[in-house]
């Protein structure tokens, strides 16, 4: 199981973001308006809208990356954009939508081990870690290669675990599941899910894979559209008052609505598979 | 934001076209070919630093007409900062070594002049690529008689400039984020820039083959010749701004050389 070490700093923070009245702006328009909301230790975040609602530059905001306009953000308290860059790096993991802005090493195992070289981590620890997030997001075998010989698919799993790897407080990931199949998905949201159970790693996703809700069953959502947030509450409510995703260009999962559509309590289906085996339990009665 | 992301999203901006309305925007890209080459010419040839004043000062009114102040205020900030440490070097130099006022004041005079040519190029430039479309500045090369395919491949190469600059600043972000430092040893500066220019490198290549594929499968460079669907009529306004433009620039260096 992963365990925090102590390379990364052990302050407990509560909330672990504040995101304080933001507005941005890249050019005359805002493309963030008045953006506030809190992150807490324990809180997976899922920031969805349609394309160019401001999901990207609100996760660059939160990184530290860009400066707003007006408003600030917090880290811990402290204001993301005083914080030394080295200060920044044990408190963020951040997973950009490419993934090849990352890659530099030849080997698989450097690339993964990068942040905790430049946190000064001892090579055993180093070692112990790389192979327990290579083993979670199933990249053992790749460890050896050359990061330039992957698929894209491989290549965002090296990246997410280079971005996991030092057990960050605040994981931000802007569409980490683009490029992966339905298997990977589900996968690399159990890994997020035991990060965020047993580290407390706070996470915010800026997604529009409408797999993910269903898959994450449990979490906080943020609506945005046209850089404003439009609803904010929990995966389960907004699956339930579906209006507010198809007003903003967003879909329904497809397992929540054939489980709707057949009667079956799709708050406890996890995933496609439950889905075809509770089909499956249907038409079993019904044939009998 | 750091110094070098302030030159870098400033110099992403310089090639973009931006501007669909307004005096400059309308006209025909030759005519606007014809201003920028009027400039550069008046810039190198020129010695008086009253007229170049008076250059940049008409090309500033006519970039007005099409572009926001507030881009070219920024682009004239970003000249600022990139000539200003040299003037200053120069000035600091000039006075320890110029015994007499009279040097200094002569020596300021060349600065000011060599400036003002650096500024008159870089905003016409700004104008130029501002103003017109890529497509017609395609369109404008193969009219001059430069095979289609090279115009094409130098506009998508202006166009990757500003692409570049932006990923830059998105990579250097990112690996700082990781808790790269570049360090002063400059044997270390290198070595921790790889971890930049190798992801920058890799991500054009990806971006180039993505571009050249999109262009193979739409039957790109299969012929020598091609057919336009837009072509940009050349208007009266554009004769009279190109001739004018050239009379005033003739007139120009008649009385200034």
């Amino acid at each position: 199981m992963i365990s925090r070490g102590d390379y990364v700093d052990s302050d407990v923070c509560d909330p672990v973001a504040v995101v304080d009245s933001v507005w941005f702006r890249y050019e005359e328009d805002y493309v963030l308006k008045n953006i506030a909301f809190e992150v807490l230790r324990k809180d997976i975040v899922v920031v969805m809208g349609p394309n160019g609602s401001g999901k990207s530059t609100l996760l660059k905001i939160l990184a530290g990356i860009l400066k707003p306009q007006r408003g600030e953000v917090y880290i811990c308290g402290k204001n993301v954009n005083e914080m030394q860059s080295t200060d920044l790096t044990k408190y963020i993991g951040f997973v950009h939508q490419n993934p090849w802005f990352y890659i530099f090493n030849l080997k698989v195992y450097d690339e993964i081990s990068f942040t905790l070289r430049n946190l000064g981590v001892n090579e055993n620890i180093i070692a112990e870690n790389v192979l327990e997030i290579a083993t979670e997001l199933d990249i053992v075998d790749l460890l050896d290669k050359s990061p330039f010989t992957l698929s894209e698919g491989e290549a965002r799993r090296v990246v997410i675990a280079s971005a996991v790897v030092h057990k960050p407080l605040l994981l931000l990931m802007d569409e980490p599941t683009a490029g992966l199949d339905y298997n990977n998905k589900k996968k690399f949201i159990g890994i997020i899910r035991r990060l965020n159970k047993v580290l407390g790693t706070a996470i915010v996703i800026a997604t529009h894979d409408i797999d993910i809700l269903a898959i994450l069953g449990e979490a906080k959502i943020v609506v945005m559209n046209r850089g404003e947030i439009v609803y904010r509450g929990y995966v389960g409510d907004i699956l339930s008052n579906p209006k507010i995703l198809i007003e903003n260009s967003l879909s329904i999962p497809v397992e929540i609505e054939i489980a709707k559509m057949l009667g079956i309590n799709w708050r406890n289906l996890e995933n496609f598979n439950n889905l075809i085996a509770e089909v499956g339990k249907i038409k079993g009665s019904l044939c009998r | 934001m750091s110094l070098t992301n302030i030159y870098l999203k400033i110099f992403s901006q310089i090639f973009v076209y931006h501007s669909e309305e307004g005096f400059l925007a309308k006209l025909h890209p030759s005519s606007k070919t014809v201003l920028l080459f009027v400039c550069t010419v008046l810039a190198i040839l020129c010695t008086r630093v009253e007229v170049l004043l008076l250059t940049l000062a008409t090309l500033i009114i006519l970039a007005s007409t099409s572009i926001n102040l507030k881009r070219i205020s920024s682009i004239f900030i970003s000249l600022a900062m990139f000539i200003a440490p040299m003037v200053f070097f120069m000035i600091i130099y000039i006075a320890i070594s110029c015994r007499s006022l009279y040097r200094l004041a002569e020596t300021t005079l060349s600065i000011t002049i060599a400036m003002s040519r650096l500024a008159v190029i870089s905003i016409a430039f700004y104008i130029f690529f501002a103003t017109t479309k890529p497509q017609s500045i395609a369109r404008a090369l193969n009219k001059l008689g430069i095979p289609y395919k090279y115009g094409y491949g130098f506009v998508i190469s202006l166009r990757l400039l500003s692409i570049l600059s932006n990923d830059l600043i998105e990579i250097m972000s990112i690996q700082k984020l990781r808790g790269l430092n570049i360090g002063n040893n400059f044997l270390n500066k290198i070595k921790n820039y790889l971890a930049v220019f190798i992801p920058l490198a890799i991500s054009t290549l990806n971006r180039v083959d993505e571009i050249t594929v999109s262009l193979e499968v739409k039957g790109f460079g299969l012929k020598d010749k091609r057919s336009y669907l837009y072509v940009e009529p050349f208007r009266f306004t554009d004769t009279i701004f190109s001739s004018l433009c050239i009379a005033l620039a003739i007139a120009t260096l008649y009385f200034c050389i």
